[in-house]
């Protein structure tokens, strides 16, 4: 049986795509599970070229007892490809991860989301009835589910949405001052790194007094 | 030369550096939208917002602000970007 990791109920594994159309909703999607108090997980973070990349997903799903998974983009690039298979593979072993895991693995919960509620599960009827939340593709509508679900699970008195999203916006606009002073262009910030990004936004919550309170 | 990368570990702490006195300038009034209303946030007066319901009338305002105090007026977009700066420092 896996021991329980240090910090699992705090992680919060994020199954997202990284490409540019969805950085905004990724980004907010980290900054909220960080401004909740929860640690933000991503398969990114783990830099070892020769790990294979299941291993890394395996690892950080069986470590968060959290775990929220973006299916909207669950579709072909271009018209000529195939769909991206990436996130319905993670969410099922994290499904699975419950249980087939240890005994503190059954606590695991986890929060699906789409652009519409009733979208995927025409191509994922498997899943009906988890927890499923839309977002619309906006970032803003993207913090108040996150902050929602999270406040649910938790039980904890989390900062309400509105103070969520002026502090992401604050500090979207202090970050651009920053790479800017520094000599950084803007399609450079854009290609910031998730893992970096979450490095920044920590700073700046533990350096902060909260502008918005 | 070779141009300096983000994932520098050098680099990283300047960043840092710099985030953090960006930080502590506290010199913006910002235009953000929350839910069909325009917000006008000072980062000098926490906890203090005004709401408009149009986006046109809270620039005005924030204009006005930041003009007095010799802020920075920002511009949000309803996706959180920063669509607009203007300094009056």
């Amino acid at each position: 049986m896996p021991p329980r990791p240090d910090g699992f109920d705090r992680n919060v594994f994020i199954n997202c795509p990284f490409d540019s159309e969805y950085l905004p909703l990724a980004r907010a999607l980290a900054f909220t599970v960080l401004a909740c108090g929860f640690r933000p997980r991503v398969a990114t973070e783990r830099s070892d070229s020769g790990e294979v990349r299941v291993e890394k997903i395996r690892e950080l799903i069986q470590s968060s007892r959290l775990s929220i998974h973006d299916l909207s983009r669950m579709e072909p690039l271009r018209t000529d490809e195939l769909p991206r298979f990436n996130m319905p593979f993670e969410l099922g072993l994290d499904l699975g991860c419950r249980h087939w895991g240890g005994a503190h693995l059954k606590r695991k919960q986890c929060l699906i989301l789409d652009r519409e509620r009733y979208r995927f599960q025409r191509a994922l009827s498997d899943i009906s009835g988890s927890d499923i939340r839309a977002h619309s593709n906006d970032p803003e509508q993207l913090v108040q589910q996150v902050r929602s679900w999270l406040r649910v699970v938790s039980k904890e008195a989390l900062p309400a949405a509105g103070r969520l999203w002026e502090r992401l916006s604050i500090f979207r606009s202090h970050l651009e001052i920053m790479l800017g002073r520094e000599g950084f262009s803007a399609r450079e910030a854009e290609a910031l790194e998730m893992t970096e990004y979450i490095d920044f936004v920590d700073t700046w919550m533990r350096t902060a007094e909260d502008p918005t309170r | 030369m070779t141009k300096a990368k983000l994932s520098d570990p050098d680099v990283r702490d300047r960043l840092i550096a710099t985030l953090r006195e960006v930080q502590a300038e506290k010199k913006a009034v910002h235009v953000i939208h929350f839910k069909d209303r325009w917000l006008v946030l000072n980062e000098r007066s926490p906890g203090r917002r005004k709401s408009f319901e149009d986006k046109d009338g809270a620039i005005e305002h924030a204009r006005g602000v930041a003009r007095d105090r010799r802020f920075d007026l920002v511009v949000h977009g309803r996706d959180g970007s920063v669509q607009q700066v203007e300094s009056f420092r």
